[in-house]
């Protein structure tokens, strides 16, 4: 784990903004941790990136507030949270890769289509992140194995992201490569 | 008139008195680029495309397999994917059903020879063992060693190289950012993560050869090429099919510019 303080202090926040469903607060602490995350490449920032994110788009949405087992997800997140902080303080990392889990799994004991949604949600989340990850530096498949998720999902998302407008992308001009590849092909 | 046909002709005795100052004179096998560039031309080179998983994935996605089957007839080359890429290829997705599809169509390929998977050997393996130990120990962020490309992408780095060192004219086509960078401008790797980062990336290494000096091409490259050379048939002008085409690949995932299409529409 990579600066534990930073992260105990992220998930304090946290807390905080579920229980004022304060969405921009979120979406800062997840854009937060993904920087640490592409640095260090550690798993514990990228799954808290990938939650807070989720969080972010579950609580922003006013139509999940009406659908039954909502607030039960969102006070068991909380709860969550903040024994997430406290395990990490004391340095039981395990009791809080648990916990982050836990609220991963949250949606696993509502029934209804709440359940489809926040599953939903949170891939959504998994391949967004990446796709961050991926804008960050790192290559594809490093990105796709830290994430878990497969270079076919990542692929259908960067396209749409501006990775590829960097100035830094383009080595070698276009007509060039053309040419090079043609000597390959009729040589 | 001839001996008659069912009998053998008789085979005459000749002594082969063999030279052996001449036999000293010959040259024991070298490598093919290390060969007299006269003697290169002469001998005519098996040639041969190695693709990682991005690019394949970004023809697939947009239903351009069957290019490659066209594009093997018509320029008679071979085309390799190493052990490692099948895996992300088709293992590891095989339950998405988002995926399917496609994953049978590149399993079609296999079947048919179009796509080959290249056995991995020793020396690939060290080989692909080797760029990952000195690529991912090219840039330090806050006092750590950043990983910058992984297994697969060593891999197809290593077949190529292993390749081009047995005498293929070899093409690497890699849509992916990072292996491509690695090869043709490693600092930019760096340049890109200190302007996301924000923070100080330093260069811990000097900054190694991981590739042999062959192309590295992407899928809008070969699209490019299949459309130029009538494999690729689109019912508007040449610079909107090329403009189709070379979208297709950048929203599934080829690290290709907006800029570099309007350049490549000039070309056509």
């Amino acid at each position: 784990m990579q600066e534990k303080g930073h992260v105990i202090s992220v998930l304090n926040k946290v807390e905080k903004a579920l229980v004022e469903g304060d969405v921009a607060s979120l979406r800062e602490l997840s854009n937060q941790t993904i920087h640490s995350a592409s640095i260090f490449q550690d798993p514990d920032s990228i799954a808290i990136a990938i939650t807070i994110y989720a969080l972010s788009k579950i609580v922003e949405r006013p139509n999940y507030k009406e659908l039954e087992g909502y607030e039960t997800f969102l006070t068991n997140s909380q709860k969550r949270f903040s024994k997430a902080a406290e395990n990490l303080e004391n340095g039981r990392f395990e009791a809080f890769r648990k916990n982050l889990k836990a609220i991963r799994r949250g949606a696993d004991k509502i029934y209804g289509k709440l359940k489809i949604y926040i599953r939903e949600v949170f891939r959504k989340a998994m391949i967004n992140k990446a796709s961050k990850i991926y804008e960050h530096g790192l290559s594809a498949e490093e990105t796709a194995s830290l994430l878990g998720i497969t270079q076919w999902e990542l692929n259908d998302y960067i396209g749409k992201t501006e990775a590829a407008e960097s100035k830094y992308i383009k080595s070698t001009k276009i007509k060039e490569r053309i040419n090079r590849a043609l000597e390959v092909l009729e040589g | 008139m001839g001996f008659p046909l069912t009998l053998a002709r008789p085979t005459p005795n000749i002594k082969v008195k063999i030279n052996q100052e001449r036999v000293k004179e010959v040259p024991s096998i070298k490598p093919f680029n290390t060969l007299h560039p006269k003697l290169k031309t002469k001998i005519a080179r098996k040639k041969a495309i190695v693709f990682d998983t991005s690019s394949i994935i970004t023809l697939a996605l947009n239903g351009l397999l069957w290019v490659l089957e066209d594009m093997k007839k018509k320029f008679k080359i071979t085309f390799y994917i190493p052990e490692k890429v099948v895996f992300e290829l088709i293992e590891k997705p095989k339950n998405i059903l988002r995926f399917k599809l496609e994953i049978l169509m590149i399993k079609k390929l296999l079947k048919k020879k179009i796509l080959e998977i290249f056995p991995s050997n020793k020396q690939i393996r060290e080989e692909a063992k080797k760029i990952m130990k000195e690529t991912n120990n090219l840039f330090v962020a806050k006092g750590k060693t950043v990983k910058i490309i992984h297994d697969g992408e060593a891999d197809c780095l290593a077949l190529a190289n292993f390749l081009f060192q047995k005498g293929y004219k070899i093409a690497l086509a890699v849509d992916e950012r990072n292996t491509r960078l690695a090869c043709e401008n490693p600092k930019n790797i760096g340049k890109i993560m200190e302007r996301k980062l924000h923070i100080s990336i330093k260069l811990k290494n000097k900054i190694p050869e991981i590739c042999q000096p062959y192309p590295i091409i992407r899928s809008s490259e070969l699209l490019f090429i299949a459309y130029k050379s009538g494999i690729i048939n689109l019912p508007t002008t040449k610079q909107e099919a090329i403009e189709a085409l070379l979208y297709a690949t950048k929203f599934s995932g080829c690290a290709i510019s907006h800029a570099e299409i309007t350049e490549a529409k000039k070309l056509v």
